[in-house]
């Protein structure tokens, strides 16, 4: 008995029995019990008085079992058993019903699909059918000429509603694609968007077409308002951040100058759509000024550049330094251009990303080179932004370092004299950016009395393979036979040498 | 004629033709003769059809003035320029050469 309960029809077995035909029954009893061959009286009487003791304990193991199980799915499953009984009962009613019907015109068609219990009960062919005329429908011309009306009515007031919406939808149009006519005028470069989620126009405000690769290409949608006005939307979220620049002394304790100026236009535009679009390229580029900024500056580490807390710090040395931040931009901007050094610098900073846009571009016109084999140089360089600067700013800083010393010298060694020359001329045509764009050089010329006389060529301070003096050494006062060449690292160095060489030939003339 | 004016103008046809026969189809429904109930019923649900047929052609119309504004400012329309009554293609070369002409003619007389 056991094992005949783990079915899932436990519930219905019971009343099933009394209805389930001998039929039915046998075969399962035969399944159940095999043959019955081994039932004897005596067996079925004491399993029968079995059952009964067992039933008691069953109805309180059932108890205790079953109610874990009432869960809304078992009640469900249930559910959908009784239902798909009822249907199949019905369906089986329908079809002897048409079965019945049929067989009045084909008997023997229709007899294959009748149940053997109507076969039994009813006679094939005792049900006729015939057609019926429907009956005539009193004409109400009534009822049709308000339905008309209705529907006339109906029409009538969609077509209103729809030629106001079209108006206002008309009037829309016009109010955007005058706007839109107004941005094209300004030589914005409009383009079409087919996406599955944005249809219409797009702008494109960023810098690719001027040579960046920023990985922001400044791409934005033109949509239409609900009131008809063009909406500017850029497709990536531009932060409204400036690059501030604040030069530093005294190991960063004093503050010399910050720069309060920004990228913007000298007069913004009146038309609001046209002006969050400036506004948005102005912030583009701000970020990208900031982002080659720091990128250029892990490889400055080695020249005292470092990257910390969103800051990129420059050490100038001597206590002087250059602290360049992204920050957001004030509430009230200034609108006027102070020619402080920080203000000063920041625009030097915004020139060279301009020109390292151009370069870009001019690289990008040229025929690419030829595919290598062998890793080739690094193809997205930093741009050179706070190098060409620097260098300057150092050159400078060692140069005068340089003539302080010599100066020096010069008073305790009489006879020794010096010039230096920074090479100021530039190739005009090369770049647009004067001197910055050319590394700095400078000409040192010593003269040690009569005796010799030497040539010292100070190089770019960033370019690391050359020495940062250069010394060439001659005999007497032309420059025609060389007596000795060699470079120096260190301004010490220069020194200890200048003063080797003067002391050299000095005693001669002591004497 | 390229493509995109071809199926511009099949738009416009299409949607006129729909609005013309939509319209004679709700007026021709509009008649009450005498129908049984089904009959009248059926061409109330036909006048609604219509309707919503019109709406959509005078949308179709709005969509074609729009795609030829987009076309317009991304500058895909050409103006015509060179209008067979105005002489055609190469007239107004011809004439930028006959004023240039003129001018060679005033820069001989000059240095003549």
């Amino acid at each position: 008995m056991s094992d005949i309960k783990v079915t899932l029809a436990v519930e219905d077995r019971a009343e099933n029995q009394d209805t389930l035909s001998i039929s039915e029954i046998v075969p399962r009893i035969v399944a159940e019990r095999k043959s019955f061959v081994d039932v004897t009286e005596e067996s079925l009487l004491e399993e029968i008085a079995n059952c009964v003791a067992d039933s008691a304990d069953d109805n309180v193991k059932d108890e205790v079992d079953e109610k874990p199980d009432e869960s809304p799915f078992d009640q469900h499953r249930l559910k959908l058993l009784e239902n798909v009984k009822a249907a199949y009962n019905e369906s089986a009613l329908a079809l002897d019903f048409v079965s019945l019907l049929i067989s009045s015109v084909r008997p023997t068609s229709a007899s294959t699909s009748m149940s053997p219990h109507l076969k039994t009960h009813i006679p094939v062919g005792s049900l006729g059918a015939d057609r019926v005329p429907a009956p005539q429908v009193a004409n109400e011309p009534g009822v049709g000429i308000g339905w008309k009306i209705e529907s006339l009515t109906n029409a009538r007031d969609r077509l209103k509603t729809c030629a106001s919406r079209l108006r206002t939808e008309a009037a829309k149009e016009k109010t955007y694609w005058a706007g839109v006519a107004s941005i094209a005028a300004t030589g914005e470069v409009l383009f079409k968007v087919r996406n599955s989620d944005t249809r219409g126009l797009g702008i494109k405000y960023g810098f690719g077409d001027a040579g960046s690769k920023y990985r922001d290409p400044g791409i934005g949608v033109l949509k239409r308002s609900a009131t008809g006005t063009v909406d500017f939307e850029p497709k990536e979220e531009v932060q409204k951040k400036f690059v501030r620049v604040t030069i530093k002394s005294e190991e960063g304790e004093v503050t010399k100058s910050v720069s309060n100026v920004y990228t913007r236009d000298s007069k913004p535009p009146t038309d609001p759509t046209l002006a969050a679009i400036h506004e948005t390229r102005h912030a583009l580029f701000e970020e990208e000024l900031f982002f080659e900024i720091a990128r250029e500056a892990r490889l400055l580490t080695s020249r005292k550049v470092t990257v910390a807390d969103g800051a990129v710090t420059v050490d100038l040395g001597e206590g002087d330094m250059v602290v360049i931040e992204w920050v957001e931009v004030p509430e009230e901007p200034t609108t006027t251009f102070a020619p402080s050094l920080a203000n000063l610098f920041v625009l030097a900073l915004r020139l060279l990303l301009a020109n390292a846009h151009r370069q870009q571009l001019e690289k990008m016109r040229t025929p690419p080179a030829p595919l290598q084999s062998k890793g080739g140089p690094n193809p997205n360089p930093p741009l050179p932004i706070l190098r060409p600067l620097l260098a300057h700013i150092l050159h400078k800083r060692l140069v005068s370092r340089a003539r302080r010393s010599l100066y020096l010298l010069s008073t305790t060694h009489s006879g020794l004299s010096f010039e230096i020359t920074t090479n100021n001329s530039t190739d005009k045509e090369s770049s647009s950016l004067g001197r910055l764009m050319a590394a700095p050089v400078s000409n040192l010329k010593i003269k040690f009395s009569d005796k010799g006389n030497a040539k010292v060529v100070i190089p770019s301070p960033l370019q690391s393979h050359q020495s940062m003096f250069d010394v060439t050494m001659f005999k007497g006062t032309s420059q025609e036979t060389v007596t000795s060449h060699t470079g120096f690292h260190e301004l010490v160095e220069l020194e200890e040498w200048v003063r080797w060489a003067a002391d050299r030939s000095e005693p001669k003339k002591s004497n | 004629m390229s493509n995109r004016s071809i199926t511009l103008l099949q738009r416009v046809d299409n949607a006129t033709e729909q609005l013309n026969s939509k319209f004679t189809d709700i007026v021709n429904s509009a008649k009450v003769s005498s129908k049984d109930k089904s009959a009248l019923a059926m061409e109330t649900y036909l006048v609604e059809e219509s309707t919503s047929a019109m709406v959509r052609s005078l949308e179709d119309l709005l969509f074609v003035t729009r795609s030829l504004k987009e076309a317009w400012i991304l500058g895909q329309i050409r103006p015509v320029v060179n209008k067979p009554e105005d002489g055609g293609e190469g007239q107004l070369a011809d004439e930028l050469l006959d004023k240039i002409e003129d001018t060679s003619d005033g820069v001989d007389k000059e240095t003549a």
